[in-house]
């Protein structure tokens, strides 16, 4: 059997290595998702790939949600480091299909809430979010960064940190 | 091998935007490049915006939208056989304040290519733009651009940020 056969087989066995989240724990994100579903000749999409991180960098992968057009409530682990991977994808039946990873990093504490905007429409794509703390009205802004960013940490006890480009 | 290395050299040509092999090593040598080709584009408008605001715009914008990874797939023919090729490609932006003048430089790194010439750490420039105070309450941007490729995208979606805070990404798929 051919790579590309077997990979194919793989897919259609679920055995693509994609998980879905399972969002179970309490809803502390709400995901506000907008798209127009692409052409006649392309079909567009938005995943959203959930990771722990550790503070030496290390990933684990929790899940995948697939994103419709609607609002999603999201269940994101207490007091750890999680990757949003924002995961914009476009599948064309002539030209060229591409993804576009879109990444925050946020470490939810008890009593915040999350809000995260993400629209993939014709002119463009954006995922944003904003945090609010404990009993406030007003949130501030997450700074987007990204994995590729993160700084080892070599104490155990002192946080993971993330350099910005720009 | 063959394939790639034209890829290489094709990419080396079109996103300096002029035509030639010498690759621009720093914004300011993108900038005399694309300045001096009739490939390349200089655009200078100003935005209507305080620039503060401007710069804070660019700053978030760029973050969220150019310091990305995509992934291309398309059909490329070898004689008369198509084949499916994919290629990576990682965008970074940088902004860099000085005094009353901000400079975004963004840069595109397609991984293993094979490419004749000395490429610049974080990829190749595509585009590079200047903002400076206009007055109180307006900002004068310059940007300068090859015409291949995604900076054509990319100089759309910065002209868009400086004049408005809630523009979009601009679309880097495909």
């Amino acid at each position: 059997m051919g790579r590309a056969a077997l990979l194919f087989a793989l897919i259609l066995s679920g055995c693509s290595g994609l998980k879905t989240y399972p969002n179970a724990l309490d809803k502390n994100a709400t995901i506000h998702v907008r798209t127009d579903g692409g052409t006649l000749l392309s079909r567009t999409g938005i995943a959203l790939d959930l990771y722990t991180v550790d503070p030496g960098c290390g990933t684990q992968y929790l899940g995948t949600l697939e994103l419709d057009d609607s609002t999603i409530e999201l269940g994101l682990p207490l007091d750890q480091q999680v990757r949003l991977a924002y995961v914009f994808s476009r599948d064309a039946l002539v030209g060229t299909s591409g993804t576009t990873v879109i990444e925050l990093m946020v470490t939810p504490r008890r009593g915040e809430r999350y809000e995260f905007d993400v629209d993939y429409l014709k002119q463009g794509y954006t995922a944003t979010g904003r945090v609010f703390p404990a009993g406030q009205a007003s949130g501030k802004d997450i700074e987007h960064s990204r994995l590729r960013d993160c700084i080892p940490q070599r104490s155990p006890a002192s946080a993971t940190a993330f350099l910005v480009s720009g | 091998m063959k394939r790639k290395l034209a890829v290489g050299l094709t990419l080396s040509a079109a996103l300096c935007g002029c035509g030639s092999l010498g690759q621009p090593m720093s914004p300011t040598e993108f900038r005399q490049t694309v300045g001096g080709s009739s490939f390349g584009t200089v655009e200078s408008f100003e935005a209507a915006r305080p620039y503060e605001q401007v710069v804070d715009t660019l700053r978030k914008k760029a973050n969220e939208c150019l310091a990305v990874g995509t992934t291309s797939s398309g059909t490329v023919f070898q004689g008369n056989m198509a084949m499916r090729e994919t290629s990576h490609s990682t965008y970074k932006p940088t902004l860099s304040v000085t005094g009353q003048s901000t400079e975004l430089a963004v840069q595109v790194d397609f991984g293993d290519h094979t490419v004749v010439q000395k490429v610049p750490e974080g990829g190749f420039y595509i585009l590079v733009a200047d903002a400076t105070p206009a007055g109180a309450n307006a900002t004068k941007v310059t940007i300068y651009r090859g015409s291949l490729g995604k900076a054509k995208e990319i100089g759309a979606a910065v002209r868009s940020w400086a004049t408005s805070a809630s523009a979009t990404c601009p679309n880097l798929n495909g």
